[in-house]
């Protein structure tokens, strides 16, 4: 399976949360921490291309794809490319982990260049907890 | 700024064992210094928020805490923030702590109408600051003397983000 090589602007991307301290429940609001990238080459953030999905086809990929027995996924933050790429950062699709996976990249690598990145995608995304999975 | 001194309300005296406990892996002389700190803390809030700010230690006090890889959340970042909450005044509405995947926390505050405002330090000791307004007007910066927030984010802070 293969997705086109470009993201589209309209493109719907998840990143997947698996700490509770990355969003809150009680605003609906996902926190700008999810949106810092790690300190570390390549200095990327990685995120899904999930148009297409039903919501339960977007958790399974995650329990199937990302997962570990370490990292369960508590919640995802929902955004559309185009507003990564009003920013100047751009996505690109890396597949070798997964055919839907991508990374935001383009970030500045100085701190209040990428936190003003990170509040302002925080501030365009959409917070989906997880639904608890009935026993 | 104003000094202003409050009797620490008895649930609040309650609460100290309870907030400095979720540090007592660490070092006596470290939890001798958070002590402090906590004593220094003027507010109901101010306290209840150390307590936050040690359930989210607990949390992202290892290495991978955010399931990417995250470095883990240090003594010194805790320090950071405690210092910065120590300087905000007493009417402002209470913050959220955010964690980073570099190993610092910050504050973030919001509004029902849009306003989001953050405040984390920087790697260099310094201030960071980004305001975006529900007005659309977006403001952000970096602190000019250390850890001690600027004017600007004050008044900020003062114009959206009062209790």
């Amino acid at each position: 399976m293969s997705l086109p090589a470009q993201v589209a602007p309209s493109e719907k991307l998840s990143r997947f949360i698996f700490s509770s301290s990355h969003f809150s429940s009680l605003n609906n609001r996902v926190k700008y921490g999810t949106f810092i990238p790690p300190k570390q080459s390549p200095y990327e953030l990685s995120v899904y291309r999930v148009d297409s999905l039903q919501e339960y086809e977007i958790w399974q990929l995650a329990v199937e794809n990302v997962e570990t027995e370490r990292r369960k996924t508590k919640a995802r933050a929902d955004l559309i490319c185009q507003d990564a790429l009003d920013l100047q950062l751009e996505v690109k699709p890396e597949p070798t982990r997964h055919y839907r996976h991508a990374n935001i990249t383009g970030w500045e690598e100085k701190d209040l260049e990428d936190l003003k990145f990170a509040v302002q995608l925080a501030s365009k995304a959409a917070l989906i907890i997880k639904p608890q999975l009935k026993s | 700024m104003s000094q202003l001194t409050l009797s620490p309300p008895p649930s609040a005296e309650m609460a100290r064992p309870v907030a400095v406990q979720f540090f007592s892996d660490q070092s006596k002389k470290l939890e001798s210094e958070l002590s402090l700190l906590w004593e220094r803390l003027r507010t109901l809030w101010q306290r209840n928020f150390f307590q936050q700010i040690g359930e989210v230690y607990r949390e992202c006090s290892v290495e991978g805490w955010d399931g990417y890889g995250a470095k883990a959340i240090s003594m010194e970042a805790v320090k950071s923030i405690i210092t910065i909450v120590m300087q905000l005044p007493l009417w402002i509405q209470t913050p959220e702590i955010v964690p980073t995947p570099v190993g610092r926390l910050g504050l973030e505050w919001h509004t029902r109408e849009g306003s989001t405002f953050v405040l984390e330090p920087s790697g260099e000791g310094k201030l960071n600051y980004v305001a975006l307004l529900s007005s659309g007007k977006k403001i952000s910066g970096t602190s000019a003397a250390g850890m001690t927030i600027p004017e600007i984010a004050m008044q900020i802070l003062a114009h959206h983000f009062k209790n």
